[in-house]
């Protein structure tokens, strides 16, 4: 009986971890690979929307930006969230905004943050709903107009925003 | 809208020390997509706006939209450049407002 529900388990755990790297694969591939249409895909016509618009004729690099989110947790309504971007935070180099947008979320944006040199650090935290397991975007734009991005996969137990 | 709270770490810092500002306020941060027990949507009720000012200068400041938690906990960094007043203010979706003042003390 034991062992049963040991295999049972760990097929399950195989099966979950396969799926959300393959989430991930989709999420990763979407927004940067210019492959956005697709329906199919994991991503709400919402977020896609929010994206290009955030994003405009910019092409956002994969640096800079460490983001802090659990790979798995419980509760969906208040994950907890750091976003630290790298930056000296002087008039000549800072980060003066910061977005975070969900990407399985009924509302894709969840919150912008504005920046100026007298923050000393681009790092932020708090608590924020995730609807259901779904990759979750932070976009930073310094003072010279350059955008950086970053993302990750968060797996909720519970559903928030219901 | 209620209890607005906050807390500068460490609490005396010395000038040019970048702290952190912590802060919290009581809100039901209600998402607007959520349906009540007869079927009915839950009218949107939430802070859309926060923002930090010290001497005079918003330094910091965030729109927030239902993918916030409720009772918002928000925390950011501020470097210091003396004593002075911080004022903190959320800005519910029909513009009422709470406002808490901190005093920023130096070692």
């Amino acid at each position: 009986m034991r062992q049963k529900f040991s295999a049972l388990i760990l097929n399950r755990r195989s099966f979950v971890v396969s799926s959300s790297k393959a989430a991930l694969l989709l999420g990763f591939v979407n927004p940067t690979g210019g492959a956005l249409a697709g329906e199919d895909a994991q991503e709400s016509s919402q977020f896609l929307k929010s994206y290009r618009e955030l994003v405009g004729s910019l092409q956002p690099v994969r640096d800079l930006i460490t983001l802090t989110l659990p790979d798995f947790f419980d509760n969906g309504h208040a994950v907890p969230f750091t976003i630290s971007v790298d930056s000296p935070m002087t008039e000549s180099s800072f980060i003066s905004t910061i977005h975070m947008v969900s990407t399985a979320n009924p509302v894709a944006k969840v919150a912008s943050f504005y920046l100026t040199p007298a923050c000393g650090e681009a790092t932020i935290s708090g608590r924020f709903r995730l609807a259901k397991s779904q990759d979750v975007y932070v976009l930073a734009e310094r003072n010279d107009g350059s955008l950086y991005v970053a993302s990750q996969f968060v797996q909720v137990a519970i559903g928030g925003c219901s | 809208m209620k209890n607005p709270r906050a807390k500068i770490i460490p609490a005396t810092p010395r000038v040019g020390d970048v702290v952190e500002v912590k802060t919290l306020i009581t809100h039901v941060m209600e998402t607007g997509s959520r349906r009540d027990g007869s079927g009915r949507l839950v009218p949107r009720h939430i802070i859309a706006k926060f923002s930090a000012e010290f001497d005079g200068r918003v330094f910091f400041s965030a729109d927030f939209n239902p993918g916030i938690s409720a009772n918002p906990y928000l925390s950011f960094k501020m470097r210091i450049t003396g004593p002075g007043m911080l004022n903190l203010t959320w800005i519910e979706d029909g513009g009422q407002k709470a406002v808490l003042k901190v005093p920023v003390k130096v070692a």
